[in-house]
């Protein structure tokens, strides 16, 4: 690693790693730590795994977040493909107001477009509950789906479906022999990271879940408010598990999408003209 | 008809769409019917209803167009909430900036193998749990926690800390919570600078530090301000930090309106709180235009 | 049948204000090699695309075998394409690759199979079938997108400069290939390029097009010797040029010309000339003869004085510049290595009428 070139940004940029890393380290060293108290290291157990395993309430809620993210996740690919596939040949103030729809959808603070939406389905007489917070979800899942889905639909070779017409294909046959398939490691990426987002939304959720759905966030949250304790740790040592797992496959997953379109991975100008960078902003 | 316009047909033609594609405007529908409905409507909602009144004991909304909600946005309580959301928002996002930036710096300098090893050591804690990593703080910031022990032994403070529960510990938070969305912009912007310029501008006898300051930082402008954005936005509306780390006091903007609509019931001011917000976040969004010249080409 | 494999009538493409092809007719003969050529953005692309059915015109029609595709969509069309690009699907192997097409028409496996394998040999990729496209080398990729574009047996084969990123060497070696395929499958090639020599040494016919415009069509031989405007004159090769007048007919198709300097030169050129009307000549740089200042045409009325300013040595032949009497600068092409002229000598220059064309365009 080279350190001596830059001295000064390398000491800040290793303590800024570390200040990342301590609090996750702690929830580990937490999810272990025998004392309730959580004041001094007692020694390691299993016991609050044991103890949060049988917390109904958590266990109901990591059921309600699979099931929505699950749903999210499926509908925001959807979305993702069939708009991308549009804006591809769409022309150039169609594709500016679809790239603003997809903008506004990231940069609104959640909070704000979590109340318009419970009001709005207050007003309509929609129930509270998992449909819900999966329509929540998707609205703006969806346009992360969408950022990863355009990045790869740009490097798709066009005349790819010009050949799979000369030779006799359909549209429809040549959707599904030739685009689909070439959109499938995008396709997954997006679809699992929307996955991640739904499941660990908290806003969102906690305003559209209703009295009978808790998805598990929001369990976390009241367990937190009312100071519940360790079991939070092991909880989130098991939520840690599957997030990193199923990032891990996504990051793979776009490196090898975006081998070809490294040039497309620019911020500001993709903030004005194309389709933006895959950010995470939560 | 000159030569110049007939250059142009090869790409032109290769731009066009290919007209045996036809029905093909029917693929934007789900988006299209997805954010109308229930992304820019609900939103519409809330704009109508911030100028509408609501009778709390029966829920009964009049529609009209009174100004009422947003004057209790005047009320000191709920203007030094806006002030205070707006104050931490650019408060971390600077603290955000002056700790990622380095580190940013420091990533895009290294090999392409280091490069990818220290990214992601930056987006796992990303990635865990939201909710526990904003635990997490809380624990580590409490009296009996670690921190406070620490300064305790080093004789920093003689008492507790004390330090969970304020202003302070809710920016750290949002200072934890959004680095790695500030580091990433700002090393994705960082990286493309070639070596080369930078190599170019020591020839032409720049230090080390005038480089930096007149080739590098002017370069890495455009991702700072991406970053700051999606730092910055966002941060004003926090909900759960606030939640958490401020003790459920409602301490900011986020907290407020939550509480107005979740508690309260009062949906005609809680939606002026929102909309109050969306103008803040406008603004920003508004004034960036104005920043879009300084940077550069 | 003699029908044309091609006809196009009367086509055109508008893309807004820009029009890329205008007013098109062409027949391009069954059974034939037959390019189309011209620069950059000429049309010849859209052309193209409009004959395999991805372009749909603006007007005009487009006939296949005497049928009229012009409501038939690009799926349907007997007509199969190798793009530039190659377009092989890269999550099909070779053999997926070529058996597209013929998957798409539900063909039996077994035919399939022996169709794919045909294929195969006939384009010398035996043993490559379970190859991704990415591990293959661009000569063997366009191996590959030719075999899947020719297994359906189309009416017409249509090539969209199939060879333009290849190497030097390997393009030649293709070229020949192609020739090859095209004269043992018998189908009729119509192949787009914009290198007038791979066009010329492939094809059986040739169609020059500008600016959406058809220049000419004809045999190779005959637009090189005979070109009918002078931007296919300029564009399919160098050539010397001289801005005059006609001044006379001295039989079918020999003409006087005058020049300004007042010296007049014996030229064929198209029928129907007249009198007075501003021609240009041209007279390809290898027709020229160079010879000693008293060589054997240094009598003879149509020859020059020159003497020569610079030589460029190409290879196999040089390319000399001279500066000749009352014409001026002239380019010639020699053939052979060592003998002949050397910088400053004075030389005489002749070429015989038959070498040099009129073209009617006038100056330009």
């Amino acid at each position: 690693m080279n350190f001596r070139r830059h001295l000064f940004s390398g000491i800040v940029g290793v303590l800024v790693l570390g200040f990342l890393w301590i609090p996750l380290l702690m929830t580990v060293v937490n999810a272990l730590n025998r004392d309730e108290l959580l004041s001094r290291w007692g020694g390691a157990t299993f016991r609050w795994f044991g103890v949060a395993l049988q917390n109904a309430d958590a266990r109901n809620g990591l059921r309600a977040s699979l099931t929505i993210a699950l749903a999210t996740s499926v509908l925001s690919v959807v979305i993702a493909v069939t708009g991308a596939l549009w804006w591809r040949k769409a022309g150039r103030r169609a594709r500016r107001a679809f790239d603003l729809l997809v903008y506004l959808r990231i940069v609104l603070p959640e909070v704000v477009f979590a109340a318009a939406l419970f009001i709005f389905l207050s007003r309509w007489g929609f129930p509270l509950g998992t449909l819900a917070v999966v329509i929540g979800h998707t609205v703006w899942a969806s346009a992360y789906a969408t950022l990863v889905i355009q990045s790869r639909v740009i490097g798709l070779d066009p005349s790819l479906e010009d050949a799979a017409a000369d030779l006799g294909a359909t549209p429809l046959r040549t959707f599904r022999r030739v685009t689909v398939p070439a959109l499938v490691p995008a396709i997954l990426a997006a679809g699992l990271l929307t996955f991640t987002f739904s499941f660990d939304d908290v806003v969102t959720s906690f305003y559209l879940a209703g009295s009978q759905v808790a998805p598990l966030p929001v369990v976390l949250l009241s367990m937190i408010r009312f100071r519940i304790g360790p079991q939070i740790n092991a909880i989130g040592l098991l939520v840690m598990g599957i997030t990193i797992v199923t990032m891990a496959i996504v990051l793979l997953l776009v490196s090898k999408t975006s081998q070809r379109s490294r040039a497309r991975f620019s911020t500001p100008d993709a903030f004005q003209q194309g389709p933006l960078v895959e950010e995470e902003v939560r | 008809m000159g030569r110049v316009q007939v250059g142009v047909a090869e790409r032109v033609e290769s731009e066009q769409t290919s007209s045996w594609l036809a029905p093909r405007q029917l693929l934007v529908a789900p988006t299209l019917a997805g954010v109308i409905l229930f992304f820019l409507i609900p939103l519409g909602t809330i704009v109508a209803y911030s100028f509408a009144q609501i009778d709390l004991v029966t829920y009964d909304i009049r529609f009209g167009w009174t100004l009422a909600n947003y004057r209790g946005l005047g009320d000191p309580l709920y203007f030094h909430t806006l002030l205070r959301s707006i104050g931490l928002s650019v408060g971390t996002t600077v603290g955000c900036l002056l700790l990622g930036f380095p580190l940013a710096y420091f990533i895009s300098r290294q090999s392409t193998s280091w490069q990818r090893i220290l990214l992601v050591l930056v987006l796992v804690p990303f990635w865990t749990s939201f909710i526990v990593r904003v635990y997490s703080i809380e624990t580590l910031l409490q009296n009996t926690g670690p921190v406070d022990d620490l300064l305790r032994a080093l004789r920093i403070v003689s008492g507790h800390f004390n330090f969970l529960y304020t202003r302070g510990s809710i920016a750290v938070g949002i200072i934890y919570s959004y680095l790695p969305t500030m580091v990433l912009p700002i090393y994705v912007g960082l990286e493309r600078i070639d070596v080369d310029v930078l190599e170019a501008a020591a020839d032409l006898g720049a230090s080390s530090r005038r480089t930096f300051l007149r080739v590098t930082l002017p370069l890495a402008l455009p991702g700072v301000v991406v970053g700051c954005l999606i730092v910055g936005i966002p941060a004003m509306g926090e909900y759960v930090i606030p939640e958490i780390l401020g003790g459920g006091k409602t301490l900011m903007l986020g907290n407020v309106i939550t509480a107005q609509f979740l508690d309260v019931g009062n949906f005609t001011f809680g939606s002026s709180i929102a909309v109050a917000l969306i103008a803040a976040m406008s603004l920003v969004l508004f004034a960036r235009r104005y920043i879009r010249p300084l940077e550069g080409a | 049948m003699t029908e044309p494999a091609v006809r196009l009538v009367g086509l055109e493409k508008r893309f807004g204000d820009l029009v890329a092809v205008h007013s098109l007719d062409l027949e391009v003969p069954r059974g034939t090699f037959f390019s189309i050529i011209g620069p950059s953005g000429c049309g010849k692309t859209t052309t193209l695309r409009m004959i395999a059915g991805l372009e749909t015109p603006t007007a005009g029609r487009v006939e296949v075998a005497g049928r009229d595709l012009s409501r038939i969509p690009a799926y349907r069309r007997p007509v199969n394409t190798v793009f530039q690009s190659y377009a092989l699907f890269p999550h099909l192997d070779v053999y997926e690759n070529i058996a597209f097409g013929l998957r798409e028409d539900r063909r039996p496996r077994n035919e399939i199979r022996e169709r794919v394998r045909e294929m195969v040999s006939l384009v010398r990729l035996g043993g490559r079938e379970r190859s991704r496209p990415r591990q293959l080398s661009g000569g063997q990729q366009q191996r590959v997108a030719l075999a899947r574009a020719l297994v359906k047996h189309p009416e017409v084969l249509l090539l969209d400069e199939p060879l333009g990123s290849l190497d030097l060497k390997l393009r030649r070696q293709l070229q020949e290939e192609l020739k090859e395929v095209q004269r043992r499958v018998g189908i009729t090639f119509v192949y787009v390029t914009h290198d007038q020599e791979e066009a010329f040494s492939m094809s059986d016919g040739v169609a020059v097009m500008n600016r959406g415009l058809l220049e000419q069509v004809g045999q190779p031989e005959v637009v090189y010797r005979r070109p009918a405007t002078m931007f296919v004159a300029e564009f399919v090769g160098l050539s010397n040029r001289f801005a005059g007048r006609i001044v006379g007919q001295s039989g079918a198709g020999l003409y006087e010309v005058e020049f300004d300097a007042g010296s007049r030169v014996r030229a064929v050129g198209p029928d129907r000339l007249s009198d007075g009307q501003a021609v240009s000549v041209i007279v390809r740089p290898e027709e020229l003869r160079i010879a000693g200042p008293s060589g054997p045409d240094s009598d003879s009325s149509d020859a020059l004085r020159a003497i020569v300013s610079s030589i460029s040595y190409l290879g196999p032949s040089r390319q000399l510049r001279l500066e000749a009497e009352t014409f001026g600068e002239l380019v010639a092409v020699v053939q052979g290595a060592s003998r002949g002229a050397g910088e400053g000598d004075r030389v005489t220059v002749a070429w015989s009428p038959d070498a040099a064309w009129i073209v009617p365009d006038g100056p330009a």
